[in-house]
């Protein structure tokens, strides 16, 4: 009996689950749904597209990457302050978030033919970019040629399963779910006439001015 | 919570369209589907171009001070490239004395999109090509193009402003991204043996047209008339 589960224990650890100890670059395409928060009570539900990358480094179990999740959104009805004065528009929303990315991939759990479960967590530190549509009336300092740039910090909490395949040449996919949270530090006010010079009108301070929840769906593969 | 159930519907109507597809995909026909017509190598090979070189990737290692130089090289290009490129943004916005206040700075740029989301990743592409022409392997290319970028944000491009974390994350990560697709596209199109197709993967990559690229194979067909041939393949390195 002894010799049987050594042996098996020899066998289990034996076998390869997937390519390892290598560099990786992931890239895929993402659908998000984001609940933001803007000042005087007001939110808004979005939603919008874009991509993902990661780069790092895959041992058996453990991953380390940095990543990057992007995506294009429109922002309806929240209130901004900048300036000292608040501001009620639309706008299209640009959001970009970065941060190190620690993933553990579960290979007891293996919902279907070599995929395999994983999560993972990390901060993050982003920036999300309103760019206001024509305003209606022309009371306000802010119109289509502004853009209001905030400094998020936050985290990311992420569960997904991933093809483990011998070589990474083998492009393994994956699927994921990410939640974020994000709240501003930072904000500033951006002339944009020009598409070539970056002119900052003003930098403030702007704690929890806009905060919000993102739920992410991702799928990708291994670039190489 | 309205928000979270459309998303999740979203979510449903992806998953019912692959399941869907793979339906259909199962429930073919068998019955319905030919094989293809088997060509004979004659008929494939007249079916094709005649074509002097065969245009790939040839990895191999580097010493260190191969790629030290290879990062200098693109290193003084840059110097070069960024006054030329962006005179206006040189002249009216840089100085050494902001140089000297944004060495060591990191921050988030307020760029607009052109920059971030179209100049850097197709600089990073060329970077990521250049070192692929010179022989290194796809994630090696990688990483001399991050070296080679975060070199340019922290000691060149601060004469105008201080090092963005955008720029150094997007300029080697997507132009890596964009630089695979470039470089089957190239490729693909070099390897047609048709002038145009030629002339265009040259535009795409056009490290493929200089003298350090290693991935160009002669090729030298031979025929004795009879019942023999010969193909002879030169690759200067």
């Amino acid at each position: 009996m002894k010799v049987f589960i050594v042996t098996l224990l020899l066998l289990i650890s034996s076998t390869i689950f997937s390519f390892e100890n290598d560099l990786v670059l992931k890239g895929g395409i993402s659908y998000t749904a984001a609940k933001i928060r803007g000042i005087s009570g007001t939110e808004d539900s979005l939603n919008g597209t874009g991509f993902n990358t990661h780069f790092g480094y895959k041992w058996v179990n453990w991953e380390i990457n940095l990543s990057s999740y992007i995506f294009w959104g429109e922002a309806e009805d929240l209130t901004y302050r900048a300036q000292g004065t608040t501001y009620t528009g639309d706008g299209k929303l640009r959001h970009v978030s970065f941060g190190p990315t620690f993933k553990y991939t579960f290979n007891q759990f293996e919902p279907y033919k070599n995929w395999y479960l994983y999560a993972g967590l990390g901060p993050s530190w982003s920036l999300q970019t309103v760019k206001f549509d024509e305003p209606d009336d022309d009371q306000t300092v802010f119109d289509n040629n502004h853009k209001l740039t905030y400094e998020s910090n936050g985290g990311f909490l992420f569960i997904g399963a991933e093809e483990q395949t011998k070589y990474k040449e083998m492009h393994p996919a994956y699927i994921e779910i990410l939640y974020s949270y994000k709240k501003s530090r930072s904000l500033s006010v951006v002339d944009t006439t020009s598409t070539t010079e970056t002119n900052i009108i003003s930098t403030e301070e702007s704690k929890q001015d806009l905060s919000g929840h993102f739920f992410m769906f991702t799928i990708g593969i291994t670039i190489f | 919570m309205i928000h979270i159930k459309f998303f999740a519907v979203n979510i449903f109507i992806l998953l019912s369209f692959a399941n869907t597809l793979a339906q259909q995909t199962r429930d073919l026909d068998v019955d319905h589907y030919s094989e293809p017509e088997e060509l004979s190598l004659e008929t494939q090979a007249a079916k094709k171009r005649q074509k002097k070189y065969h245009y790939g990737y040839i990895d191999r290692t580097h010493t260190f001070s191969e790629s030290a130089k290879h990062i200098a090289a693109i290193y003084g290009v840059t110097w070069v490239v960024y006054p030329l490129t962006q005179p206006d943004v040189v002249r009216k916005k840089g100085s050494f004395t902001k140089y000297k206040d944004n060495f060591g700075k990191l921050v988030f740029d307020k760029d607009e999109p052109f920059w971030n989301w179209f100049v850097h990743p197709i600089s990073g592409s060329q970077l990521y090509l250049y070192y692929r022409a010179n022989g290194y392997n796809r994630v090696d290319s990688l990483g001399m193009s991050f070296i080679s970028s975060a070199l340019f944000e922290f000691t060149v491009e601060i004469y105008t402003e201080p090092a963005s974390i955008q720029d150094l994350y997007q300029t080697p990560v997507l132009g890596s991204v964009l630089g695979v697709g470039l470089e089957n596209l190239s490729m693909y199109l070099l390897n047609t043996g048709n002038m145009m197709g030629r002339v265009l993967g040259h535009i795409l990559n056009p490290s493929t047209l200089l003298w350090f690229y290693e991935g160009k194979v002669q090729i030298i067909p031979e025929y004795n008339g009879k019942d023999a041939g010969r193909l002879t393949m030169l690759v200067n390195f």
